[in-house]
């Protein structure tokens, strides 16, 4: 993997709705009335989009924000990754960094609970979609592997693993979060 | 043919004791059907010997009284009745964080119950402190909530708790009239201070605030539990002894350097394991007893004090025992020497190691220095049955291995355990 960021520009939406906050391109078209929740995780878990006409099919609970992103981006030196995972509702997700390289992307994500006081019930999931800008230009059609982890704790040590590992990088801010600190 | 078996230890054991159906079409995932299947249906009377729970536990020579207990399950009580009733979703919106306090108090009630019928004083009275620590979590947690509690008191209070531990192991005079009591009473002390003193920080693997405190809660109450029990079984016991009642470290240090010379010797003697040992039956027997005899011997050579060698060494002899009499088995009758066909052979290997743990327990010469390696065998024997509850239906006669290979090691370990005593008791010149 060629390089990571641990902070990268990025949309984060959730949502407790029955199909993902950031949709990819074609994804309503492609929708079954037959598919459930899971199979529609999976249909929306990965999506490089690699230039402007190709991102303005994203659709989104959040059309707004996510448009000024598309618009924000310069393709021809950075690409979008959108990925969206089922989290429990009384956890979210913390995007620990995020790898790439010409054929792959990999993520690594810290699992939290949600603070105490906000309601939430154990057996109830919903979608989180991160869009996430990367600062190289990549071909869609290349990127053909995709890792994703998930573990608990904090992001620290994984961040700190990433950045032993990193070559090159300067585009990351290994202390601030870009998703916020727990508020409990 | 598939009746539907409930998924339970005490299920499962119903289920060895029915006669064998074999040959039924393979419903655990057998793919070519040509392996023998073991059906596993309950029976209803052949758990009602209650021996689900482990037929031998660990013990004290030291009379616990049952005041103590009382006072250990009011802590409990006290703990649980500071968490509100309902804890529900008003006092903790968060399901998940509720659910993790809701099954702490739910451990600490079923702790509780378990204590009242323990088999000894000991082993109730760890229950209780099982209870405690369970109880402590739901309560710290909940106090983090109502808003008056925070990490560092209980990092505090586990910190004087641990002084006390300390304290009590910096002082501990190996006193005894009777060196082999002297022996296991010391070996417990020694444990419990060790435990108390280790590991600084509870094993918290979520990110939340409350849960944080909820661990360190449970964590100070460990460490309190640990110091006040092993500080009454310290002073129940010097009470006991007579006033010229002589220092026996010596005696129990000579005997351990004594054994674990012998062990080592042992384990250098140690005939070479054959470069394909098999991943069958017999195979991985043999493999494991051959490990836990090696590894037996460092907790005689390098202990963590005196009397836990000496009544570690009863174990580790008995493993190598059990490790010989095992490969000459192998040896003589071959791979399938331990191999089962059927339900009922299950069973019998069961009852087998039932019987040979009572047996060592009646033929030792001291049995309380027995005691600790049979419950050891008689939990090896509890965990065979719980692996076993997990299977249903009919299941490949492999499956059934791992139970299996348990009851056999903990036959042959059980019936080494007394000559292995009187080694030991030997070496102490008692």
């Amino acid at each position: 993997m060629a390089d990571t960021a641990t902070d990268p520009p990025m949309v984060l939406r959730r949502t407790e709705s029955a199909v993902p906050p950031i949709r990819p391109p074609g994804f309503e078209r492609e929708q079954s009335a037959s598919l459930d929740r899971d199979s529609l995780s999976f249909r929306a878990e990965h999506a490089v989009l690699d230039s402007a006409s190709e991102a303005t099919g994203l659709t989104a609970d959040d059309g707004a924000a996510v448009s000024a992103f598309v618009s924000g981006t310069d393709f021809d030196r950075e690409t979008l990754f959108l990925e969206t995972a089922l989290v429990g509702e009384c956890y979210r997700l913390r995007l620990c960094s995020v790898s790439w390289g010409p054929e792959e992307i990999e993520t690594e994500y810290a699992r939290l609970l949600r603070p105490y006081d906000e309601r939430c019930e154990a057996d109830r999931s919903v979608f989180e979609s991160r869009l996430i800008r990367l600062p190289v230009s990549l071909d869609a059609d290349a990127v053909n592997a995709f890792g994703s982890s998930i573990g608990s704790g904090t992001c620290d040590s994984r961040v700190a693993r990433a950045e032993a590992t990193s070559k090159g990088d300067t585009s990351t801010n290994a202390t601030s979060d870009g998703e916020g600190g727990a508020r409990e | 043919m598939t009746e539907q078996s409930t998924p339970t230890r005490r299920g499962f054991l119903a289920a060895v004791g029915v006669s064998a159906l074999a040959g039924c079409s393979g419903l655990d995932g057998s793919r070519d059907g040509s392996e023998t299947t073991v059906p596993m249906y309950h029976l209803r009377d052949v758990t009602e010997d209650g021996e689900s729970d482990p037929i031998v536990v660990e013990s004290v020579p030291v009379p616990i009284e049952q005041s103590l207990l009382d006072e250990r399950l009011r802590r409990v009580s006290a703990l649980l009745q500071r968490v509100p009733t309902p804890l529900d979703r008003e006092r903790i919106p968060n399901g998940v964080i509720r659910e993790r306090l809701l099954r702490a108090a739910d451990d600490a009630s079923t702790s509780s119950q378990r204590a009242r019928s323990a088999r000894t004083r000991l082993s109730a009275l760890q229950a209780l402190s099982r209870a405690r620590e369970r109880a402590r979590y739901a309560a710290a947690g909940w106090a983090y909530a109502a808003g008056n509690r925070r990490v560092s008191e209980l990092q505090a209070a586990r910190r004087r708790a641990v002084d006390d531990a300390r304290a009590l192991r910096s002082t501990l005079a190996y006193r005894g009239d009777d060196p082999i009591r002297a022996a296991l009473v010391y070996a417990r002390l020694e444990r419990n201070l060790d435990v108390a003193l280790d590991d600084p920080t509870p094993h918290a693997n979520e990110s939340s605030p409350l849960l944080t405190v909820a661990a360190w809660g449970e964590h100070a109450e460990t460490a309190r539990a640990l110091a006040d029990d092993t500080r009454y079984l310290h002073d129940r016991y010097t009470d006991s002894l007579s006033g010229d009642a002589p220092d026996v470290e010596d005696t129990l240090a000579a005997a351990a350097e004594t054994l674990a010379t012998r062990l080592r010797d042992r384990r250098a003697e140690l005939p070479p394991e054959p470069t394909e040992s098999g991943d069958g039956l017999g195979g991985r027997l043999r493999y494991r007893l051959r490990d836990d005899a090696e590894s037996s011997v460092q907790r005689v050579s390098e202990p963590d004090g005196p009397a836990r060698a000496v009544v570690a060494a009863v174990a580790a002899i008995s493993n190598f025992e059990a490790y010989d009499q095992v490969r000459t088995r192998l040896a003589e009758d071959g791979a399938d020497a331990y191999r089962i066909a059927d339900a009922s052979e299950v069973r019998e290997r069961r009852a087998r190691a039932l019987r040979a743990i009572r047996r060592a327990l009646d033929e030792s010469p001291r049995p309380a220095l027995v005691r600790p390696a049979l419950a050891d065998a008689a939990m090896a024997v509890s965990l065979a049955d719980e692996s076993l509850a997990r299977h249903s239906g009919d299941v490949r006669a492999s499956r059934l291995d791992d139970p299996v290979r348990r009851y056999v090691a903990a036959a042959a370990r059980a019936r080494n355990a007394p000559a292995a005593c009187r080694a030991v008791i030997e070496a102490v010149g008692a």
